[in-house]
């Protein structure tokens, strides 16, 4: 009997095994040699690190949207109530956006290097769609 | 067994087969078949419904990258098809993908690539191993899409979600 509720895809890894031999060129060109075998405990490195880097740009989009919501007419202050209500002021749109951005960054930075939790409030899925947009 | 056979004859083929529930309550694979070296496609067409439970296949591979976990389309083909369970075979590793109530209905593949690429191609990431950045990236979209996710074999019983 044919089950026109499931549609049909293939378990297609041509893909990754590509991607697997790019990566394995560039490891090698870079000196990198691989080291088998499978090992949890780098793998689990690798989840946290991408984890954190996650973070950070979730941490940057939520403080895109603050920026956008703090301008007015005297000026641009730019502010991320989300990182200890981080605040920059600068003449134009576009220096406040940079500045407050680097200074998110070195706090981000200074928090992970410290070991602390970042102190992240994520937006709803619609107010990130929002800042990528803006991005 | 016969991809294991297979690659002892220098042959990579990847097998796959579905998984159905039977009318007593026990799980069987029926439909088995054969694919390439990188591809193969379950046949569940045939299935009916009810009794679809998921899949299962192999990542046979020959250049030593082993076990090679699920890959970006595994996770497309186990959203995408509403598998309930979904099982591969890679050296001598079971890798799982258990459906949950969290999981989604329906995910962009370019989405779930994009992040196997950022993962498995991080700069600053130098996996020790490849197979560990691939085991990275399952973990983070089993826990993004709502998977519970496992990977052990008779020896070695283990469990990640």
């Amino acid at each position: 009997m044919q089950n026109p509720d499931k549609i049909q895809y293939a378990k297609d890894d041509s893909w990754l095994w590509g991607l697997l031999e790019v990566a394995k060129k560039r490891r090698a060109a870079k000196g990198i040699k691989e080291e088998p075998p499978f090992d949890r405990e780098d793998a689990q490195r690798i989840y946290e690190h991408y984890k954190a880097k996650q973070e950070q740009r979730q941490m940057l989009q939520v403080a895109f949207l603050a920026i956008f919501e703090s301008m007015n007419s005297n000026g641009f202050r730019a502010v991320c109530p989300t990182m200890e209500n981080c605040t920059v002021e600068a003449p134009t749109r576009e220096e406040a956006k940079a500045a407050l951005i680097g200074e998110l960054k070195q706090r981000l930075r200074d928090k992970l290097q410290a070991g602390e939790t970042l102190p992240i409030e994520r937006g709803s899925a619609e107010m990130v769609e929002v800042a990528i947009g803006e991005l | 067994m016969k991809s294991v056979v297979h690659l002892d004859e220098g042959i990579v083929t990847e097998y796959a087969a579905t998984i159905v529930r039977q009318a007593d309550g026990s799980l069987k694979l029926i439909n088995e078949v054969s694919g390439n070296s990188t591809n193969v496609v379950p046949d569940w067409a045939a299935t009916e419904p009810d009794a679809f439970i998921g899949t299962f296949h192999t990542h046979p591979r020959t250049d030593g990258f082993l076990p090679m976990p699920f890959s970006d389309t595994d996770f497309v083909s186990a959203i995408q098809l509403r598998e309930k369970l979904s099982l591969l075979y890679s050296d001598d590793i079971v890798c799982a993908l258990v459906r949950t109530v969290a999981t989604l209905d329906y995910v962009n593949i370019y989405a779930i690539k994009n992040e196997f690429l950022s993962i498995v191609m991080d700069p600053d990431m130098e996996a020790r191993f490849l197979p560990n950045a691939v085991w990275a990236a399952n973990k983070w979209l089993a826990k993004k899409y709502g998977f519970g996710l496992y990977m052990g074999n008779p020896d070695e019983l283990y469990r990640e979600v």
